[in-house]
């Protein structure tokens, strides 16, 4: 950085939660009293107001109200003081130039603020994952619920939660009512709306006099979902990306064969809080764009027995060194992708790098050996396969070595 | 030609005839030198409890560490 330091710094507003909290569904006409486990069956709001709030569910579909598109999931629904039942994403499934209308309002940061702004006092989100990417909002208490919960709350309205979670998807048509049953929402959080975080970006200064002006980045989140409730490790999402780029720099750096190009590692920070790090980074590049050859993205990557390389199909100069060196040395499966033009909002750092016109690869893997526990308390270090992530570094070093010391790859 | 820049000459083109395959054995060195066990224990240090599940944002500036400075850091982050 122009200070001195190896930290990139941008504004990152965070929740702590300072326990579990609690659901309830209080007893009713159709329904006896019900006290909700966690895990089992909620995670709190990671971003939730503390206190605790109760009152009638209305299944409100996707939360969206966009009237240009002949879609209001609140269209004469009473959502004051009421507690919504929601689906994440959108009624919406193509990626197409269609999804581009759509996109503004697969934010949960906009369906946040529609709810509150029609005066709902409460939130239980049809996700079962913990996500920091969402609002701090004043008053507003929430939590994530599984699909079963989901289910059993539609018990005595005749209609199934299932089909009609399908039949809204199938047909785009709202299809909002009253649950006629109370429950009771409880978090304790503490906001800190001024906050920051940072980017740690590391450097191999290339050997090649001329070369050297030109750029290799290898990018993974360092970030993970915190401990809403209990602790999260965030082992495959995304320790073992960073760790596996942390093995690859250490072999770059100690490497008897030094890299022509420069190679910059950036550890991305605010990832789960939306993409913060990575849009920082394109934003105040830390390399002139027009010198960059590719960025290169690890996200999971430590569960599997196979590579994926994303976008590779696209970009066969950049490819052909990660496949020579598997087949050569490591024997995995190995697949790639074209890359596609994604109509929807960005989820992955490497998405942030290809929006702003990088050209970028994304390592993976296929195969899973293990269950994945995604932003969940069981994603730690049983849930990974050290042999992968071992030759994930492995073919790192030898293709980003290559890259960087073939004279015949250009920036594009 | 005098017989001792012949030499020279040969012992060039000897060294370039084997640079490359040094080179590579350099290289096969250190990927040997990779290892799970390294990367498993990292992974397990990034994912112990000391780090709270590593939710990213922080209220507090880092303290100075292997004389980077941090001084200025207040001066490149932008206020939200």
């Amino acid at each position: 950085m122009s200070d001195g330091t190896y930290l990139q710094y941008f504004p990152n507003a965070y929740s702590d939660v300072l326990n579990h909290g609690s659901v309830t569904l209080l007893a009713g006409i159709n329904n006896q009293y019900k006290d909700y486990k966690f895990p089992d069956d909620y995670f709190p709001g990671s971003n939730s107001a503390s206190g605790t709030v109760s009152g009638e569910i209305v299944y409100v579909g996707f939360g969206i109200s966009a009237t240009e598109l002949g879609y209001d999931d609140y269209k004469n629904i009473d959502v004051k003081g009421k507690i919504l039942l929601m689906e994440t994403g959108l009624p919406y499934n193509g990626n197409d130039s269609t999804l581009l209308k759509w996109e503004k309002y697969s934010y949960h940061r906009y369906k946040f603020q529609r709810a509150k702004e029609l005066g709902a006092v409460g939130l239980l989100y049809i996700s079962k994952i913990a996500n920091p990417n969402t609002s701090y909002l004043e008053g507003f208490v929430y939590a994530h619920t599984s699909e079963s919960v989901a289910e059993e709350l539609f018990d005595g309205t005749g209609r199934k939660y299932s089909e009609t979670n399908a039949a809204i998807k199938k047909n785009i048509q709202p299809n909002s009512f009253a649950i006629n049953k109370k429950v009771q929402i409880s978090a304790s959080t503490k906001h800190f709306p001024d906050s920051r975080s940072c980017n740690v970006v590391g450097i191999i200064e290339g050997a090649d006099s001329i070369l050297k002006s030109e750029a290799i980045i290898l990018g993974a989140h360092l970030d993970a979902v915190g401990s809403p409730g209990c602790l999260f490790p965030g082992a495959l999402d995304n320790a073992s990306g960073s760790v596996n780029i942390l093995a690859a720099a250490k072999a770059l750096a100690a490497s008897g064969v030094k890299p022509a190009r420069t190679i910059l590692f950036i550890f991305f920070g605010g990832e789960e809080c939306g993409l913060y790090g990575s849009t920082k980074s394109v934003e105040s590049p830390l390399w002139t764009k027009e010198k960059v050859i590719c960025m290169i993205n690890l996200d999971m990557v430590g569960n599997g027995t196979g590579f994926r390389i994303s976008n590779g199909k696209s970009f066969p100069d950049l490819l052909s060194p990660f496949a020579d060196a598997n087949e050569k040395y490591l024997h995995r499966d190995l697949s790639s992708s074209e890359a596609r033009v994604n109509f929807g909002r960005p989820r992955t750092d490497a998405a942030v790098f290809d929006k702003a016109g990088y050209r970028t690869l994304s390592l993976g893997t296929t195969g899973n050996v293990k269950p994945v526990y995604y932003h969940h308390p069981l994603d730690n270090t049983d849930a990974l396969t050290p042999e992968i992530m071992e030759d994930s570094a492995k073919l790192l070093y030898l293709g980003i070595l290559e890259l960087a010391n073939n004279p015949n790859i250009g920036i594009y | 030609m005098k017989p001792k820049y012949l030499l020279l000459i040969l012992l060039c083109f000897l060294f370039l005839k084997t640079y490359p395959q040094e080179a590579q054995n350099a290289i096969l060195k250190t990927f040997h030198s990779i290892s799970s066990h390294d990367l498993l224990n990292d992974a397990a240090e990034l994912s112990s409890a000391k780090y709270g599940g590593r939710l990213s944002g922080s209220q507090v500036t880092l303290p100075p560490r292997n004389g980077w400075p941090i001084s200025s850091n207040k001066a490149e982050s932008n206020q939200p």
